[in-house]
């Protein structure tokens, strides 16, 4: 049988009227197969699992760039550099720092004692401190009108970590409001008590401070300070200067006739430190 | 536009995609086999209601085993893969043995004077589906395969039997097919 042959009855084979399947059929194993149907797991694959894995690697690149964050250091301002110790070499800069010296303070509005206490307790914080923080506050509740109300408070003087420790004990009280103020003003130069500070919490103020060594030019510039207040005739907030002076420079060499101006002046409270 | 699409993919995907979850897609190729399979179905048993029994049974087995499905060949070949072997179930629960003509023999098969009584009947188109009833299980077997467009070789695969097998199988349909036509006309 050649292929022609077979290919003719494949054409009439192909001729026999079709047989459908029935609709109804179709019907039931149409809903048969949906119901049937495996659960889709399309959606979480195609969307949540990309989705997902970006997040990871995200997650893993920033964990692993943490480190290489920690160990940066803040970009140092004029202020910061100078209270870690760095030296200044921008006149500017120094301009700057010097007017800083002269402090934004801690206001205190209604107990001034309170601060005190507070600031005793933030200094006790300070290894190598306690003993001297606890000397002023004993003397703080043994005459509260005596002791360092109002003195350059060790906050203002002491390096930044110092401070922030401070302001947070501050920031702890409702009672205390802190203001900064970029310019010295008379209100809020340090009582002439301040300069009863006695000599451990002096010494505990300074320590921090010893290896601060405060350029010549930096000395001269406060001493004309000094003097221009001393022109003034703003006594007090001269002594506050002076006495910062002293806190941060050993060796400096003041000037006699500034001591004896100040010892001289009627406003004297007490010696300088 | 979805099933649309659909229609653009071969049997084999579409049955992943169900195998997926893809429901549509199985519609799609229920549609494309249905009226093929139903077809086949009749022409070897004829009989309207055991074949929408046995359909239904065929696409309920493909239904429930989607999760194994490989495409190891062509869907189409699974497909009537099991709609033989249904068939061939459903003769042995019934005791009928329609598929059990292993004695076949061609001088035997081309003498038989019931054949050439049916045969010389006027042979109309709708008249060759009793012709083809009229062949051994195993031919009618290969012919309708055949003419549904399987090649030598898948006739082979759904019908476990070895290529040469086929090629006589379906040369004996095709010699008293061919027969039956050149008497009636």
């Amino acid at each position: 049988m050649n292929d022609s042959n077979s290919e003719d009855l494949l054409e009439l084979y192909g001729r026999v009227p079709s047989v459908k399947s029935p609709h109804d059929l179709d019907q039931k194993i149409l809903s048969e197969a949906k119901r049937l149907a495996p659960e889709r797991s399309g959606n979480f694959s195609r969307g949540w699992i990309p989705a997902t894995a970006a997040v990871c690697v995200i997650g893993l690149a920033g964990l692993l760039s943490r480190p290489v964050f920690l160990n940066q250091e803040p970009p140092l301002s004029v202020e910061s550099a100078a209270l870690i110790g760095e030296r200044v070499s921008d006149s500017e800069a120094i301009a700057q720092y010097s007017r800083q010296l002269r402090v934004s303070e801690v206001a205190i509005s209604n107990n001034a004692a309170e601060k005190t206490t507070l600031t005793s307790i933030a200094i006790e914080r300070e290894p190598g401190a306690i003993s001297s923080a606890t000397v002023e506050r004993q003397r703080f509740e043994q005459d509260p009108s005596s002791s360092a109300s109002l003195r350059p408070s060790a906050s203002l003087i002491a390096p930044r970590s110092q401070r922030l420790l401070n302001e947070t004990a501050l920031d702890q009280d409702d009672d205390v409001e802190i203001i900064a103020y970029e310019e010295p003003s008379v209100a809020f130069a340090p009582n002439p008590v301040a300069a009863t500070v006695s000599e451990p919490l002096s010494g505990a103020a300074q320590a921090p401070l010893a290896d601060e060594n405060l350029s010549e030019s930096e000395v001269i510039q406060a001493l004309e300070e000094i003097e221009k207040l001393l022109r003034e005739e703003n006594f007090e907030a001269a002594r506050f200067q002076l006495n910062v002076l002293k806190l941060r420079c050993f060796d400096c060499d003041i000037p006699a006739s500034v001591e004896q101006r100040l010892q001289t002046n009627p406003d004297n409270a007490g010696p300088l430190n | 536009m979805q099933k649309l699409l659909r229609t653009l993919r071969n049997d084999e995907s579409l049955m992943l995609a169900y195998q997926k979850g893809d429901s549509v897609a199985f519609e799609v190729l229920y549609m494309r086999h249905k009226d093929s399979l139903f077809k086949f179905l009749y022409n070897s048993c004829q009989q309207h209601q055991l074949v929408e029994d046995l359909a239904q049974d065929i696409w309920l087995s493909i239904i429930r085993g989607v999760a194994n499905y490989k495409p190891l060949a062509t869907f189409k070949t699974y497909l009537y893969r099991i709609a033989r072997n249904k068939l061939i179930d459903h003769w042995r629960q019934n005791k009928e043995n329609k598929y059990a003509h292993s004695e076949f023999n061609e001088q035997t098969y081309l003498h038989n004077t019931d054949y050439f009584s049916a045969a010389e009947r006027k042979m109309q188109v709708g008249e060759v589906l009793d012709a083809i009833m009229q062949l051994p299980g195993e031919q009618r077997e290969a012919f309708l395969l055949r003419a549904e467009g399987f090649s030598q070789q898948e006739i082979s695969e759904i019908t476990d039997s070895k290529p040469e097998t086929v090629k006589s199988r379906v040369r004996y349909a095709n010699r008293q097919l061919h027969s039956m036509v050149e008497v009636s006309s």
